[in-house]
């Protein structure tokens, strides 16, 4: 049985300056979208409710109990438990693919439909904000990846750094995710 | 520093999930639109509260990082629900 309450290692500030960095873009990010929409509010809520709620839905559960597990992973790691820690990890992976599948599902049928980056405002920075965002998803899904098939193998402290830095990393993704699920899928359609 | 224990994880998760559901059917269900948009939104900024906190552990992160992510949570939550109100559609 691990402690519940067991030391931790100090993180290195790198880490959360870069966070704070990525919050900061995407947080002008959303201002752009918003002084974008000021001009014409009803032709952005128009295409807004061609979005498809339930898979907006689906995608934020996904990524909300992907990053449960890497923080489970990363816990078990901190504890020393590098065989957990791998475990959550690879569930962490299987269930975060989800994602992928459903945006490129979304995508897919969204061209289909002739809503693409250059049918109206709203798409156009629907596809860039969501986008930029699954550039993000990729990187995280390496990094997972990486560190799901490296962990322990080398040294530990530094695997251990790793671990810590990429489960931030991805709970960032989880965190940027959460405000274009509101402002995409929700608000605008109401 | 301490690590936050495996219970308290799983409540976080757990309250997250709830709480994205209660979300989606304050957005589907109530009727006025800026009462809905500002609920939503606040919503939003508990959730991103709950990400820092305890997925993240932001204990540990630099007292100046700390402050920042909690006003830039609330901040993008404010933000998009005042302009959203604004436009008046």
């Amino acid at each position: 049985m691990q402690p519940a309450d067991a030391a931790a290692p100090a993180r290195p500030h790198g880490i959360w300056t870069f966070i704070a960095l990525d919050c900061t873009s995407f947080g002008l990010f959303f201002l752009i979208f918003m002084v974008e929409r000021l001009a014409q509010p009803a032709v952005f809520d128009r295409a807004a409710r061609l979005l498809d709620f339930r898979l907006g839905l689906i995608n934020t559960l996904i990524l909300i109990t992907s990053s449960w597990l890497v923080a489970l992973a990363n816990r078990a790691g901190r504890l020393g438990d590098l065989r957990s820690s791998r475990r959550w990890l690879t569930g962490a992976l299987v269930v975060a693919s989800g994602f992928a599948a459903i945006k490129a599902a979304e995508y897919t049928a969204h061209i289909r439909a002739g809503q693409t980056v250059s049918s109206d405002p709203f798409f156009t920075y629907y596809y860039a904000l969501t986008g930029i965002h699954l550039l993000h998803y990729l990187v995280g899904m390496v990094v997972l990846g990486f560190l799901a098939v490296r962990l322990g193998s080398g040294e530990v402290a530094r695997d251990l750094a790793w671990l810590d830095g990429g489960a931030l990393y991805w709970h960032m993704v989880d965190l940027l995710w959460v405000f274009l699920f509101a402002m995409l899928y929700l608000v605008g359609a109401r | 520093m301490s690590l936050a224990s495996r219970g308290s994880i799983t409540g976080a998760w757990f309250a997250l999930v709830a709480i994205t559901v209660a979300s989606v059917g304050t957005a589907e269900l109530l009727g006025d639109r800026v009462l809905a948009i500002a609920i939503v939104m606040a919503i939003t900024a508990a959730k991103g509260a709950v990400i820092l906190w305890r997925f993240m552990d932001l204990r540990g992160a630099p007292v100046g990082v700390r402050y920042y992510l909690g006003i830039w949570t609330v901040g993008c939550a404010v933000m998009i629900a005042a302009m959203f109100a604004a436009a008046g559609q």
